[in-house]
């Protein structure tokens, strides 16, 4: 799958889970971009990307996302 | 020491001087000499023990840092974890279970001796030991590297100005900034000390004033008419976040003074739409902490579970968020309803969505009305907080909505009602007036920062900003409370 659809079908996912059709993602996006990105809407993002792209991330892959880029980049990695 | 203490400002002078005067290479140790030195005036033996932690950290940290092999790395991991929650096991939780111990093995045994030891001595345990727990695991998930100074972790744990009630900062982010050893910037250096005496202001102004009302209400409840309590009820919510966040601003303005940042703990939590929000912004590097070590991880193994998944990693969060405060059926509670509140929100949140957006004039209505209802519930569960026991709590709550109820039916009655409740809680006008122009104050210092005008308007007149300062400091002196001994958060 190519970096664009990824960034497509995440960006969809990011609405219906922060239920704000506004958003749009970009690389440098971190959770202080998205008032209500906590813990619990972090897992609940999480869970929504694996059964959307049927993949499965670790605890420490997980807690080690530093903004939406690498989220992108590690989707493609799990992808590929 | 105490923050309140002219001991301590004349300490921060002290170390404040020697820390920018000094040759770079000395900083660090003069920030690990001072940090033992204000410990060591609560105790020698407990300054050992968070020495002996911080090995503990250290080590752990090195060997699970260099070694090779993922399995080993996890096998190290549970054993330096457990090693390092054990002292905070053992001088907080097993002081319950004294009782027990004392009754099986006579109150003489050592076992019973180390249960009954004072825990006031080992003040800061449940900070310093959740901020060397996460250095090991920031390590063992590659956010970090292993310190390669026993000094860094040391400093780390003991950093006085956050010892005795945090905030709970990273070590990614403390350790990269002693590492770099910058002096304060002149900006940073004023901010430091401007935050300093505002949490002064909201420490002995605010907290200590209604500390005066609020204690001996909840010390014997059943000596109170249900308005009092009502009233008490509403004077502690306040109480507890000037006290706290006061305790905050006086730990963050001594860290700027050294040139060093740490993380917030407030973002006005009583403005809060919602729990979930309330938690996003009331003791946010505690809540931070849990929900990165604790929640997250719980909830990644149970999100095959579904909504009992989340359920459960809900109802355990929030119940160590109370248990953290002490081995003490109130706090249990207290975690236990927030459990509640959030799960019931949480699981309700996408029809109330849903019901907002169909009907737009409901959505704008609950945006005002939201921060009211989330404020009344927080201030239910701190009451249960704040009472000596569980008979207390459910007095103080039944006599106080009772009351209300009564105060809504009749509300004629209810300013006479409130002069009643004004003179059993010793309250005269004067001291009435002050108490309230000094929340006034502090919210009107809150509202000014949140919305970024502080530093941009009133701090850049000289003007104003002295006349800040010289009222602020009028008002420490004339209203403050100088002999109170009480910080309600560095107990925990």
């Amino acid at each position: 799958m190519k970096e664009s659809d990824i960034r497509t079908r995440l960006n969809s996912i990011f609405q219906d889970v922060f239920d704000d059709d506004s958003i749009q993602v970009f690389d440098a996006m971190t959770a202080k971009d998205v008032e209500e990105w906590d813990s619990l809407n972090h897992i609940n993002l999480i869970v929504a990307v694996e059964r959307a792209f049927g993949v499965r991330f670790t605890t420490k892959e997980v807690t080690n996302l530093a903004n939406v880029g690498e989220f992108i980049a590690l989707i493609g990695s799990k992808l590929s | 020491m105490l923050f309140n203490s002219l001991e301590y400002v004349v300490f921060l002078s002290v170390v404040g001087c020697a820390y920018h005067l000094c040759p770079v290479a000395w900083r660090r140790g003069v920030l690990l000499g001072s940090s033992y030195v204000f410990y060591v005036t609560w105790s020698v033996p407990f300054a050992v023990l968070l020495l002996a932690v911080s090995g503990i950290a250290f080590v752990a940290g090195e060997k699970v840092g260099r070694v090779h092999g993922e399995a080993q790395r996890r096998r190290i991991l549970p054993v330096a974890i457990i090693l390092l929650l054990a002292p905070l096991a053992a001088f907080k939780y097993l002081g319950a279970l004294q009782g027990v111990v004392a009754a099986t093995l006579g109150e003489s045994s050592w076992i019973s001796s180390v249960m009954t030891a004072n825990f006031v001595g080992a003040v800061g345990i449940s900070y310093y030991t959740l901020k060397l727990v996460s250095y090991v695991i920031d390590v063992y998930w590659d956010r970090i590297e292993p310190c390669r100074e026993f000094s860094a972790v040391a400093t780390y744990g003991a950093f006085f100005p956050q010892i005795l009630s945090g905030p709970i900062q990273r070590a990614g982010d403390f350790v990269g900034q002693i590492e770099r050893l910058a002096p304060a910037t002149a900006d940073m250096f004023t901010s430091g000390l401007r935050l300093i005496l505002f949490g002064f202001f909201k420490k002995l102004v605010v907290a200590d004033r209604l500390g005066v009302v609020v204690d001996p209400v909840f010390a014997q409840p059943q000596a109170f008419s249900g308005l009092t309590l009502l009233v008490a009820s509403y004077l502690f919510a306040v109480q507890l976040y000037a006290d706290f966040s006061g305790l905050t601003d006086i730990a963050m303005g001594s860290g700027r003074v050294l040139g060093l940042s740490s993380p917030k703990n407030f973002n006005s939590p009583f403005y809060a739409e919602n729990v979930q929000e309330f938690w996003r912004r009331w003791h946010m590097t505690l809540t931070g902490w849990l929900g990165d070590y604790l929640f997250t991880p719980l909830r990644m193994a149970l999100r095959g579970w579904g909504q009992a998944g989340l359920v459960l990693g809900l109802g355990i969060n929030m119940l160590a968020i109370g248990i953290w405060h002490g081995p003490r059926w109130t706090y249990v509670l207290f975690g236990l309803v927030h459990a509640t509140y959030l799960i019931v929100s949480t699981l309700t949140l996408p029809r109330r969505r849903k019901m907002f957006r169909s009907w737009p004039l409901l959505g704008r209505a609950h945006s005002l009305v939201g921060p009211f209802i989330t404020f009344h519930m927080v201030v239910l569960s701190l009451v249960i907080f704040r009472a000596g026991c569980l008979a207390d709590a459910w007095y103080i709550v039944s006599h106080s909505l009772g009351t209300l109820a009564t105060m809504i039916v009749h509300l004629a009655g209810a300013g006479g009602e409130g002069m009643v409740a004004a003179r059993h809680l010793k309250w005269s006008a004067g001291n009435a007036l002050i108490a309230c122009g000094a929340v006034v104050t502090m919210e009107v210092v809150h509202l000014l920062q949140r919305q970024g005008l502080l530093s941009q308007v009133v701090w850049a007149r000289p003007a104003v900003r002295w006349a800040g300062y010289v009222a602020l400091g009028f008002a420490i002196l004339i209203w403050g409370d100088s002999n109170t001994t009480q910080f309600i958060y560095a107990k925990f």
